[in-house]
């Protein structure tokens, strides 16, 4: 890395560290508008001022208050030229009792609107408050209830579901461990759900499930059975084929390999200890398993996969704090960004979505990184509105959807690389009959 | 946030028309632009406490913006650039407080009225940098804070700005010379960096 780019990443983190020291108050709506007003009425001063000098009829008043403006409701006054900031004539002052409401100088003052003593507490951004806008256009559950990409419902045995896609006719679906499962390893329960909704097959499995770009091939973790001596086995198959997976490789005794993506020619996978469940790094296995299976120097682990570039995001081994995005045969980093947690990019490539901030804590704010710089786009401070991510996928037309928690509701919203937030379903209250789990994305 | 409608965006935000809207539009107007506050509030507050310095000020500054953004709401038509017209009015806002005379005055006390918070993470070279950031002159912090903080390109920045590419290519590389030289005078303050151990691979 350059001196230039280390200077300037390092000057990005002090900046970043800075701002989150700050704890400023938001204004409330009635804040702004009473300083819109008290702006409005230094306009219309100003150009009946500038009116009046033009024509040279009558003299300026030099004692001229910012209530001398028009009445409220008369026609607005034409716009002066100049830049949007214009400020009062010199001749203007305003009275002691009316400060100009930007002024820092006179931040305890009783009619100052952003006085302490008048603050109001600002209103949350609610999901309800948050306007419709575009579509979800991948499939997703509510509860049972499965919403296709191309509308339609279906309904699945009852749930709770951890993951879901469609697969074979069916479902493979992720569901929490039941009463029936024998003590043993802690992963949950994996199923095929035919095309009756009934389990073809169930076992303890990995929690994740991967698609390859053109969702045409799954990849998922299949345990032996629910038991301590259980062992894993990678496989992948067609996912819209009549035929049985194949057994991609066995893992390692005792260890879990969770699927995070597939390219063209590699399944790209995180290690995990079974039983401690403790992260073994992340791996590249070619799709034949003919080759030895291969760990990615410096990623403590996989978190996204780059289809279109063969590039893989996750944490760094050396700073789990710092996300980066690495070729996974050499190791290269093509970038790397501290604070930032990068997970799935875009089937083109373009962005890769991140999640940062909270300090030592969990992350609060989501952001749309360009993927081949890391380059942040956009963002939106959920936790600012005392919302937290569940989870997230990419929308086709590269929106990101963020499965949203805001006390007893849950919604999905939708952030475009452009910074517009919508939501894009009703508000569904958080519990085990709405929960909202999106399909899983290449 | 639903759609807006209105003439096409720009920088201007001096024609005020919310008091001749009618009621009912007005209440869709106005909630349209809550929504928008509400979310990207936080984020403003953020950079206008990395150009001014300290908290009051910052919130002020953020008022004044969304006091404009609110007379010029319905003038702004394309949705996708209301953050980066939001942030050219606070960049304006705040090159513009300081061209007032009353400011100028404010700026031969020795002592800030505010200091932000003291934060845990906040230390060593981090603090090097920002003790430096502070020092720059209005203009050349704002190059900063957006090339830096906000992350936008120097095309970007120059159109927030309301200056040239070269102008803020210019002011960035002098103002990481001279970063550069005050953390080479100042060893102690941790050269490694944030992003040292990346490099040791």
């Amino acid at each position: 890395m350059s001196d230039d780019r280390r200077l300037s990443e390092d000057l990005h983190e002090s900046l970043r560290r800075r701002a989150a020291g700050f704890s400023p108050q938001p204004a409330a709506m009635d804040q702004v508008v009473r300083r819109a007003r008290g702006i409005r009425r230094r306009r219309r001063t100003a150009a009946g001022l500038a009116a009046a000098a033009a024509v040279a009829v009558i003299a300026v008043p030099t004692g001229l208050t910012l209530g001398a403006g028009p009445q409220a409701g008369t026609p607005v006054a034409p716009a002066h030229s100049g830049s949007a900031t214009p400020s009062m004539p010199h001749s203007t002052k305003p009275a002691p009792t009316s400060p100009p409401p930007s002024s820092p100088s006179t931040p305890s003052a009783p009619s100052s609107p952003s006085s302490p003593a008048t603050q109001q507490t600002p209103k949350l951004l609610t999901l309800a408050g948050i306007a419709r806008g575009g579509s979800v256009g991948i499939g997703w559950l509510e509860g049972s209830t499965w919403h296709g990409a191309q509308g339609g419902t279906q309904t699945l045995p009852a749930g709770p579901y951890f993951a879901v896609t469609p697969y074979r006719g069916g479902f493979l679906v992720v569901q929490p461990r039941s009463s029936a499962d024998p003590p043993g390893v802690s992963t949950p329960h994996l199923s095929w759900l035919d095309n009756t909704m009934h389990p073809a097959w169930s076992t303890c499995g990995g929690p994740r499930l991967a698609l390859s770009g053109d969702q045409m091939t799954a990849a998922y973790s299949k345990l032996s059975d629910c038991g301590p001596t259980a062992t894993d086995t990678l496989h992948v198959g067609i996912a819209n084929g009549m035929a049985d997976s194949e057994t991609l490789r066995d893992v390692p005794a005792g260890k879990l390999a969770e699927p995070v993506g597939l390219t063209g020619q590699m399944l790209i996978y995180n290690l995990r200890d079974l039983t401690a469940g403790t992260q073994q790094g992340a791996w590249y296995t070619d799709l034949s398993g003919q080759q030895p299976a291969k760990q990615i120097p410096g990623l403590a682990y996989a978190s996204g996969v780059d289809t279109s570039r063969q590039q893989v995001a996750g944490q760094s081994a050396n700073d789990p704090q710092t996300g980066m995005v690495v070729d996974p045969v050499t190791g290269k980093v093509i970038w790397s960004r501290q604070g930032y947690f990068p997970g799935q990019f875009t089937t083109d490539g373009k962005y890769v979505a991140a999640a940062y901030g909270g300090g030592q804590g969990p992350p609060t704010q989501y952001a749309i990184l360009d993927a081949a710089t890391g380059r942040r786009l956009t963002y939106f401070d959920l936790g600012a509105q005392g919302m937290s991510v569940v989870a997230t996928a990419w929308n086709p037309d590269d929106s990101l959807l963020i499965v949203t928690h805001q006390g007893d509701r849950e919604a999905i919203l939708r952030l475009t690389p452009g910074g517009q937030v919508t939501r894009v379903s009703d508000v569904l209250p958080a519990d085990a009959a709405h929960a909202v789990v999106l399909a899983i994305r290449p | 946030m639903g759609a807006i409608i209105g003439v096409q965006m720009d920088a201007d935000t001096s024609a005020a028309v919310p008091d001749t809207a009618p009621e009912s539009g007005r209440r869709g107007r106005d909630a349209d632009f809550e929504a928008w506050m509400t979310a990207r509030q936080s984020a403003l507050l953020r950079t206008a406490c990395l150009l001014t310095g300290e908290t009051h000020t910052a919130e002020d500054l953020v008022q004044t913006t969304l006091a404009k953004m609110y007379l010029a709401w319905d003038r702004i038509a394309d949705r996708e650039h209301v953050d980066a017209y939001a942030r050219k009015t606070l960049v304006n806002e705040f090159r513009s407080m300081w061209r007032r005379p009353w400011r100028r005055r404010e700026l031969t006390t020795e002592v800030l009225p505010e200091q932000g918070a003291p934060d845990v993470e906040y230390d060593g070279l981090s603090r090097a940098l920002w003790d430096f950031v502070a020092t720059l002159p209005p203009k050349q912090r704002a190059v900063i804070v957006l090339r830096y903080y906000e992350e936008l390109t120097e095309a970007e920045t120059a159109a927030a700005l309301g200056i040239s590419v070269g102008t803020v290519k210019s002011q960035a590389s002098r103002a990481l010379a001279s970063l550069r030289r005050t953390v080479d005078d100042h060893p102690e303050i941790g050269r490694q960096g944030f992003s040292g151990q990346e490099e040791e691979r």
